[in-house]
């Protein structure tokens, strides 16, 4: 029995220990991660090592390689996200961009048609699968909570499942935490790599968590901070700031010590507690204010006015464990007053708490070969720049850092990548006419920081990005395949429009007696009587019976229901000034194909340039009014129709389809390679 | 350590490779995974809801920050 006992013990203790401390929604964060994550890292480079002359010798009997019949021994995929059709053609005719227009003249040229919606995580998705929302489940940036209807993420879902294990006779119980992709289908690189064609994906969108292939990928949007967040700065100052509204970030007020100014840096939550873990700095201002010097963790950086430091290693400890994070600095003075803007805290790419790429070790990898690199999913801090941490000219370095760290992981992958797949997205275009579009758009309501400064900046980002792709085809041999491509376009934002609010006055949507308008997430909505609601950018769903919780709504009152709701919708103008707001309300039983289409929302609304649904209504908050202007620096979107909105695709070869989809990448690729395009994927060869 | 597995019958797996096909799914395991899922979520789903905690608005909050398309 004593035995017994002692080989139970033994081998409790060994089994994995309970995934405790923090599992944020979306992040799913394992205190215990770093340390396990450093040693597998250690481990599976070993193994490889040990076992590459075996996986060498099965490769070659087996034959596993790049077909004899492919047409091409690589192919090498740029993503510019957002990159708009309409300005590329302005910008190839006033002669800015020399190298896309060499492109269009000896290869091909398109408009690229997008997704309905156009959004990212759904563009991106469709590029990766080849087939249409329906099919791989992501419809939007958010979906909802069946059970509560509470937003939430939809490219990830975090579970806790409890396992029992029987050992001689006892049983054991061990909980595991565990974050899922839950983009279906699968991405094209898999398929090729079944057929022995090497990949390497860098930051394609909806890449979190990274699943395994043959290959290297590195995760991209939705990979979250240390937080667990999409993305948290902290902005300590020594003026107290005029709003206290909960923000994107942490905004404090330094402590002052001595001639130092302190503050804690939060971290993660400690193990099974509710408080995060601190690191104490001390910020030491100078040369009145224009310079500083911060001392934290025994590490002392020195900083300047204005200027983004490095990436500084924060070390958060807990007992004998600690996890590693990576933060930039900034420090800002201002009318006599200083203050300092850390990023938000991404993932350590060297020693990483989650897994952040595939191979475990890939990120490892990168980060000693090229120094450290930014790891969160949305790298450039827009709430940082919506809530005024930061300014036009602190966002657009900060995009920029971000973008050259980005030029430097694909050309190292597009230097080893001596045959197969080569993919980067760089999101710099994206963000970039997010932020700046007001400057093109003299309509647009909000304020603007520096016509003359700043009136260039996106002609100067598509410059940029022209400029690499100069540089990407010095990169390539005669017979590889360049691929050019954005998920969507760009238009303005000038006005917002809170779908709820709209529900509600027209009688789909109602509130708890006494109420009126403010909370969030729907919180003060009457299930009871609500038919209709709105969560996410572009989705209206109806309160189904037998699909939500609290459904009231049968399928032949559903059908009802959705045909005044889109004729409605699509008469709706502007009292401001009569313009039409809603181009077409896409019934999604009908828009979408596959197994997940009763996923979606179901009611797609497509709006007109310069509307978007209104930022409040996204996480169902319902406004006192149905529009309002749009005054944050955040100016352009791609909500609007997806026809009004196709994205680009450039190739270094013929396009032989008048009018291509995102959804004929995956099947071209796969084609130029020789596999045969599985069944299920819908788009056509179009090289 | 060990993943749970179902076992299935013949018959249901011929069914359910047709189904998956004709829906336009990547493997078998999609289909029954997706199936099974919407099932398991209705039951739990009438078995009543829940009012939302502030542990989960809270955990929400969180989750979402940061993300450029929200406020």
């Amino acid at each position: 029995m004593k035995i017994k006992l002692f080989l139970i013990v033994a081998l409790g203790l060994f089994l994995p220990d309970l995934a405790q401390a923090y599992i944020g929604p979306g992040a799913g964060f394992a205190f215990l991660g770093s340390t396990l994550v450093f040693v597998l890292t250690i481990g599976m480079a070993l193994i490889t090592i040990l076992f590459w002359p075996l996986q060498w010798i099965w490769k070659k009997a087996t034959n596993k390689g790049i077909s004899k019949n492919a047409r091409t021994r690589r192919v090498v995929i740029v993503g510019l996200d957002g990159l708009e059709p309409k300005l590329v053609d302005q910008f190839m005719a006033e002669g800015h961009l020399p190298n896309l227009k060499e492109l269009a003249e000896t290869g091909s040229f398109k408009r690229l048609g997008t997704t309905l919606p156009a959004l990212s995580p759904v563009a991106w998705s469709s590029f990766q699968t080849g087939v249409n929302p329906g099919a791989h489940n992501i419809f939007d940036f958010l979906t909802r909570d069946k059970r509560n209807c509470l937003p939430q993420l939809a490219s990830t879902e975090t579970s806790t499942t409890e396992r029992v294990f029987k050992i001689l006779g006892v049983k054991l119980k061990k909980q595991k935490a565990s974050v899922n992709i839950t983009r279906k289908s699968q991405p094209f690189w898999k398929i090729l790599g079944k057929h022995g064609v090497f990949s390497n994906i860098i930051r394609v969108p909806i890449s979190y968590p990274p699943e395994k292939f043959n290959g290297n990928v590195l995760s991209a949007m939705c990979t979250p901070d240390l937080k667990g967040t999409q993305g948290s700065f902290s902005f300590f100052s020594t003026a107290k700031r005029a709003s206290d509204k909960s923000t994107g970030g942490e905004t404090r007020v330094f402590e002052k010590r001595g001639e130092a100014l302190c503050g804690f840096i939060e971290g993660p939550p400690a193990p099974g507690k509710v408080e995060h873990l601190k690191i104490l700095f001390s910020l030491t201002p100078s040369n009145n204010n224009q310079t500083a010097t911060l001392q934290i963790n025994d590490e002392i950086v020195s900083l300047e006015a204005d200027k983004f430091s490095d990436w500084v290693e924060l070390e958060f400890k807990h007992g004998r464990h600690s996890v590693m994070g990576i933060a930039r600095f900034c420090l800002r003075p201002l009318n006599g007053e200083i203050s300092l803007y850390i990023s938000p805290i991404n993932i350590h790419p060297e020693k990483p708490a989650l897994p952040i790429a595939e191979p475990i070790t890939f990120s490892s990898w990168l980060a000693k070969k090229n120094g450290l690199f930014g790891t969160l999913g949305l790298m450039e801090d827009t709430w940082g720049r919506n809530e005024l941490a930061l300014d036009d000219a602190r966002f657009l370095e900060q995009t920029y850092l971000t973008h050259n760290e980005r030029e430097q992981m694909f050309f190292d992958a597009l230097e080893r990548t001596r045959e197969g797949l080569c993919i980067c997205v760089f999101d710099a275009s994206d963000r970039i006419q997010h932020m700046f579009w007001r400057y093109l758009d003299e309509r647009h309501p909000s304020p603007l920081e520096d016509r003359a400064k700043f009136g260039s900046t996106i002609r100067e980002m598509y410059k940029k990005m022209d400029d690499l792709i100069g540089r990407v085809q010095k990169k390539l041999k005669s017979n590889d395949h360049l691929i050019i491509l954005s998920d969507h376009g760009f238009a303005s934002f000038r006005r917002c429009i809170n779908l709820n609010t709209w529900l509600m006055k027209e009688g789909y949507l109602h509130l708890k007696d006494g109420k009126t308008a403010g909370a969030d997430y729907l919180q003060d909505v009457d299930w009871s009587k609500t038919k209709a609601f709105a969560i996410g950018l572009t989705g209206i769903y109806i309160n189904r019976i037998g699909r939500e919780s609290k459904g009231i709504v049968n399928d032949a009152e559903a059908e009802k229901i959705k045909l005044e709701i889109s004729r409605k919708l699509e008469q709706l103008k502007d009292p401001a000034d009569g313009a039409p707001t809603v181009r077409k309300v896409h019934d999604a039983a009908t828009s979408y194909k596959g197994l997940y289409t009763d996923e979606a929302p179901d009611l797609i609304v497509g709006y007109h340039p310069g509307f978007r649904v209104s930022w409040d209504s996204i996480t169902g908050t319902v406004e006192p009014e149905i529009f309002s202007d749009n005054l944050k620096a955040w100016s352009g979107d791609h909500h609007v129709d997806p026809e009004l909105i196709p994205g680009i695709l450039f190739s270094n070869k013929k396009v032989k389809k008048d009018a291509p989809h995102i959804t004929d990448i995956a099947p071209t690729v796969l084609d130029l390679f020789a596999v045969k395009k599985p069944a299920y994927m819908e788009g056509e060869v179009i090289i | 350590m060990f993943k749970p597995k179902l076992k299935i019958s013949d018959l249901v797996i011929e069914k359910v490779k047709v189904a998956s096909e004709i829906m336009g799914c990547s493997s078998i395991e999609e289909f029954a995974e997706k199936t099974l899922l919407a099932e398991a979520n209705k039951v739990i789903a009438s078995t009543g809801k829940k009012e939302v905690s502030q542990k989960e608005v809270e955990d929400i909050t969180n989750q979402l920050k940061g993300l450029g398309y929200l406020e």
